[in-house]
């Protein structure tokens, strides 16, 4: 059964980290980007990649935590580690990335985002303020947070150290 | 030394799936779009990702190799057959969607490549011919070839049964 769990857990790693490649993907992309329609192709690529991305983050969750029970690992330091290091990681890059996409969208379509139809009337953002938009993403910066937090979590789980 | 060839590996994968979830994202995406800018920003968006691909491919299968060696894995089955599938899915996917994304490139008017050589974009096809190129594609079975493949080297590599 445990060694199931890690099966599990790895598998959904696999999946999380190939539908969270296409949003940094695109975030890198739409730096360059200044065609209306070809930021929206992109929007729509991050959006897919977001809606999938639930079920194994969801399923790594679960399986880590079932396997902290399973294992008696609760009592060990490296397992808080390792989730205060997961919850750091996707704090920030919710924070910066979902808000740069989300600034994108209402600087382009106000009103097309589709969790946010009819919820503004704000008109859409000239091109000058749009160029200025999409520049401020920081994809490298998330890139390495990102990197180094899987990096310290894949060690705290492998190594085991306190 | 071999737990950190382990670490090394999995951290391959990781990147592997990172670097590879644009394009395979995009795949599914591209036959939701019929606009030639939105097609053609989807087509760029996968070259994003291809050094940090072959990065981690290289890592992955350079770690995986040299960790067969320290852990004197290689008179068994498993560790072969691992091998054998990881070709064989390379070749699978590689062949099957490269001739494609270059035919699809050249339906859409943007550089493709023609055998070994880069050939300058060309005026884009009708409306039917670039449908016909986009489902002349089956980025769903290729999926589940992929991501099959991957559960199977994962398992067998988990499990070593034989």
């Amino acid at each position: 059964m445990y060694q199931w769990l890690i099966f599990l857990h790895v598998a959904s790693a696999f999946g999380f980290f190939l539908t969270h490649g296409a949003t940094a993907s695109v975030m890198f992309k739409l730096r360059t980007e200044r065609d209306p329609e070809r930021i929206l192709a992109l929007l729509g690529l991050r959006d897919l990649a977001d809606r999938w991305m639930g079920l194994p983050l969801g399923l790594l969750l679960i399986s880590g935590i079932a396997m902290g029970f399973l294992g008696h690992w609760w009592g060990r330091g490296w397992v808080w580690g390792s989730l205060g290091v997961l919850i750091v990681t996707g704090l920030i890059m919710s924070l910066v990335g979902r808000m740069y996409h989300m600034r994108v969208w209402e600087g382009l379509d106000p009103q097309g985002h589709p969790m946010r139809k009819g919820m503004t009337d704000r008109p859409a953002a000239t091109s000058e303020e749009l160029a200025a938009i999409l520049a401020s993403g920081r994809p490298q910066l998330l890139t390495g947070i990102g990197v180094i937090g899987m990096a310290i979590i894949l060690w705290l789980m492998m190594f085991k150290p306190f | 030394m071999y737990p950190w060839l382990v670490y090394l590996h999995v951290l391959g994968g990781l990147g592997f799936m990172l670097s590879h979830g644009a394009s395979a994202l995009m795949a599914l995406q591209l036959r939701r779009e019929k606009e030639l800018p939105r097609l053609r920003a989807l087509l760029d968006v996968s070259g994003i990702s291809v050094a940090a691909f072959f990065a981690s491919f290289l890592l992955l299968f350079l770690a995986g190799i040299i960790a067969g060696f320290v852990g004197r894995w290689w008179s068994q089955g498993w560790i072969w057959i691992s091998l054998g599938l990881l070709i064989v899915i390379s070749v699978i996917m590689g062949s099957s969607t490269r001739a494609h994304y270059h035919e699809l490139r050249k339906v859409v008017g943007l550089p493709y490549m023609a055998g070994n050589k880069q050939m300058p974009a060309l005026d884009p096809g009708g409306a039917e011919q670039i449908q016909a190129v986009l489902e002349a594609h089956r980025p769903v079975r290729l999926a589940l070839i992929g991501l099959g493949g991957i559960g199977l080297i994962l398992w067998l590599m988990m499990f070593k049964p034989f």
